[in-house]
Order: C-alpha cells, then structure tokens, then sequence
C-alpha cells in the first residue's frame, strides 16, 4: 500500500487523462473540483512551496490570454460596447462578447490546473523514475541524461572555484560590461576545458570496464502489483463514464453563440459523482498512508506523529 | 475547447512526440562510441547550467550558444541530439510539463540547423551573429506555439498578439546569442576542436 510501489507508467496516464478532462471540461464546477483536487494533492505531497513560483508563471500567461481572447474572437451574441459613452471617436462601435470574456477565463482555468498537475507528477515521477521508463526503450539517451545529471553538480562546483581564483586575481572595480562577458566566457572556456579532458578519461574507463557489452540494467525495479490493476480498473471505467457524460452534455456548458443560463447550476447528477471518484484514488492513497502510519506506526521507530523523535 | 480542435492539438503533439522518438532510435540505432556518450552528456550538462536557479554563477544563459557552438564544431547530429536532450535534463531538474517538447522542437532544430551551415558560420562573423539573433527569435516563435491551445479562435490577430507579448523575451535573447558568437566564438572553438581532433579521429562524427 505505498505509493511508491506504484508503476509510474500508471500514474503517467492518469496524469494525461486528468490533463485532457481540464481541457474538455468546461463546467465550472468540474474545473472547481480539479483545482481542489490538485491543490490538495500538492499539499499532501508537502509541495506548497512550488504553487508560489508555479503562479510566477501563470499570471503573465492568463493575462495574455484572458485580454487576447475578447480581443480577436468576436464570435458570440452578447456584445459589450467600450469606449460608446465617452466621446465620438474611432473606436465607436468596438465591441467585445462576453462568451470570449467567458471562454478566456474558462481557458486561464485551464491552464492554472494543467500547471499544477505537471507539478504535482514532478512530485510523484522524479528523474530516477523518468529514467527508468526511458531505459528500456534508450539505453544509451538514458545514459547521457544520467552523465548529465551528474556533471551539472560538479561543473558548478568547478564554476565556483574558479570564480574564486579569478576574483581574487583580478579587481573588477571598474570593468565594462563586455568585459564581463569576456571574463563569464574565459572562466567557462576553463572549466569547459578542464572537463572535456576529464571526461574523456571517464569514457575510458567505462570502456576499460567493459561498458556496452551487455544489456543496460536499471536499478529500480517495477512490477505490476494488485493495487495496479485495481487503479486502473477505477480510471478506465470512471473516465470512460465521463465522456459518455460527456457526450450527452454533461459537464460541458455552451459558451458559442450564447452563454448558457445554467452557467452557475451546480451539476447534480450521476456524472459529476462519477468524477468525483475520477479524481479520488491517488488521494485515497495518499490519506490510507497517513493513517495506517499513524496507527500502526508505533511498531516502527520511535513512535511518535509521523515518525519525528519527539519526547512524549 | 471543442472535441474537434482538441484532437487536431493532441494529434500535433504525439506526431512531435514520435518523431523525436524515430530520430532517438535512429541515433541508438547508430551506436555511438563512449566517448561520444561522454561529450555529448558534458555539453548538455554545459548548456543547462545557465538556466538553473542553483548556479554558482547566475546569468551565464548559455544554452544556445553550446548548442550552435556544438552543432558548428562537432556536426549536425551532435548538435540536434544535445539541443533535443537539454530540455529533458533541465526538466528533471526544475520539472517537466508539456513546454518541454518544444523546448526539444527549438533547440534540436537550433542545433541542426547550425551543423548544416557550420562551412559558412566557421569564416564569417556577420552571418553568425545573424544566425544567433535569428534563431534566438525563433526558438521563442517555437515554444509560443504551446500558448495557441488556450486562445478559443486561432486567428492572425490573436497568434500575432500573443507573438508580440514576448517579442521582447525573444530578442534579448537572440543579441545575447549574437554577442556571445561574436565574442566567444574563437576561444569554445578551439577548445571543442581540440576534443574533437584527439578523441573522434578514429572515428568521426557525422
């Protein structure tokens, strides 16, 4: 019953699927319980920190399209009439529909939730797991994502160093700009350097030791388990129910031509339950953690809430 | 967003997806030597150093300098595969999300592009400082593309819109590459020849 145990290719579809839903659906209500959904999930995953540089990007990007959408779709009966009260001017008679206004902020929803579940699987699938499913397929593409993984750490720390030198050879009181560039450009060339020569040595050692011989082997090992199939079974027939949903208009509210009056109606019906349990078993898992931890918990360790030392 | 025009998105993402996917099996396929491996992992390493927030020095954008640098010296195949590959490294890092495939679609085709005229851009310092500032526009025209899904009506007015909203974005960063071709070109230059020379003689790269 740990998540970890779960085969990420299974968690990547139900990612995909979730981010196709907030696409098609464009229920309020539906997108409300995603966006719910999502933001406890992160919670849960101890990720709240990352929604703060996530918005970073999501504000400059939902204003482009919640401006750029009225602007040039002048589909839609509701018009608004700007600039009609002011004064004559050119711009008499310019309007913008308020289905646009509506689609544009349906579409920034959209967005924010697909964001945010991309940073909720970075939390679930990181880079050894990625690997993984990539090294069956490429070994060697796999191989060069480790190396490079790896090399990053050390360029830095090589970066810094020879930062260091060069500061204290050289007073940069009263240098141009361009010699700053020049200066980033000789300590990278030096260190650039200094690596290829290293890691050329690297490759032959790794042909020393006979690399490419055999097969690549991965060092994560995933099995499909019960609680696989189980995970499955509840995407596939819950997702499938929605679109069947889906298809008879549920969950989906008419914006072109005219905005539907059942914008605001809360949707109870079967569907909306159904995707409800769409959203719910990673969830589930993640609370059954908690609490098998808090019950039987005391078996491991010291006992305490979730494993922390402290003095009852 | 309507069935029909999510499904033409979905079908232009997954042809990207396999293309990228025939051309990894292709350069698998090929069986590239260790050293190879080695070098191409180092200038990714290089390339996205600049772009992560944890670098010992911040500000040293030069991803798409390595990469021209790459597809210059070391031919177009290195230098798409390194283009293609240093998003995905970048994303393990900072997370990946659906801008990573045309982060891949930018840079690979900035570096292939780069090995296919490397003859002209070696000699010439006007037409490498052109190439840089073209492509460092063009790869922001590229990952634009990843915007267009949220705008409901694809019209000419609405793609120029959201174009011209990081027309500025895309400019500092095509006079950042020009400035570095033109600076720092001679210097990457003879070091990556010097690697090439000692290590890919044997057997070279196409």
């Amino acid at each position: 019953m740990n998540l970890n145990t779960i085969h990420p290719g299974v968690i990547s579809v139900y990612y995909i699927i979730l981010i196709l839903f907030s696409l098609l659906f464009n229920n309020i209500y539906y997108l409300m319980s995603l966006l719910i959904f999502i933001i406890l999930l992160i919670y849960l995953q101890r990720g709240e920190k990352e929604i703060v540089t996530t918005l970073k990007y999501f504000i400059p990007m939902s204003l482009i399209i919640i401006i750029l959408n009225p602007l040039f779709s002048h589909v839609g009966t509701t018009k608004i009439y700007l600039f009609n009260n002011l004064f004559n001017n050119a711009f008499n008679g310019y309007f913008i529909t308020l289905e646009s206004l509506v689609y544009g902020f349906l579409m920034a929803f959209s967005l924010l939730i697909i964001l945010l579940l991309f940073l909720s699987f970075n939390k679930y699938v990181d880079y050894q797991k990625i690997l993984y499913l990539i090294s069956n397929h490429f070994p060697t593409v796999s191989m060069i994502g480790v190396m490079a993984m790896r090399f990053i750490p050390l360029l830095n720390y090589r970066l810094g160093e020879v930062n260091k030198i060069f500061k204290f050879n050289h007073d940069n009181s009263n240098e141009k700009r361009i010699d700053k560039v020049r200066k980033m450009g000789s300590m990278l060339a030096i260190v650039i350097s200094w690596s290829l020569e290293e890691s050329m040595l690297t490759a032959k050692s790794m042909k020393a030791r006979g690399y490419g011989i055999t097969e690549r082997t991965s060092y994560l090992k995933y099995n499909i388990h019960k609680i696989d199939i189980i995970i499955i079974l509840i995407i596939a027939i819950t997702s499938i129910l929605s679109l069947i949903g889906l298809y008879y208009g549920f969950g989906n509210i008419e914006i072109y031509p005219t905005l539907d009056t059942s914008f605001f109606k809360f949707p109870l019906n079967m569907y909306y339950i159904i995707f409800l349990f769409l959203l719910s078993p990673l969830i589930f898992l993640e609370l059954m953690e908690r609490i098998l931890w808090k019950y039987h918990g005391k078996n491991y360790g010291n006992g305490g809430k979730y494993g922390t030392n402290k003095i009852q | 967003m309507e069935i029909m025009s999510l499904t033409y998105w979905i079908i232009f993402f997954i042809l990207i997806v396999g293309i990228f996917i025939v051309f990894f099996k292709m350069f698998e396929k090929s069986k590239p030597t260790v050293e190879n491996i080695v070098i191409i992992a180092i200038l990714i390493a290089i390339a996205a150093l600049g772009t992560l927030p944890t670098a010992a020095i911040p500000g040293v954008q030069a991803a798409s300098f390595i990469i021209i640098m790459t597809g210059i010296v070391f031919g177009k195949k290195t230098g798409f595969v390194t283009g293609a590959l240093t998003p995905i490294v970048t994303g393990l890092f900072l997370g990946l999300g659906f801008w990573t495939v045309l982060q891949m679609v930018g840079w690979g085709l900035m570096g292939f592009n780069a090995g296919i005229l490397s003859k002209k851009l070696k000699n010439n310092t006007p037409s490498r400082a052109v190439f840089g500032l073209g492509w460092g526009i063009l790869y922001g025209w590229i990952t634009n593309i990843g915007m267009l899904p949220f705008l409901g009506t694809i019209s000419l007015g609405s793609v120029l819109g959201v174009y011209a909203a990081s027309f500025t974005f895309d400019l500092i960063h095509g006079i950042v590459n020009a400035i570095l071709l033109i600076l720092l070109f001679g210097t990457f230059e003879r070091i990556f020849l010097r690697a090439k020379e000692k290590y890919f003689l044997d057997n070279t790269i196409a």
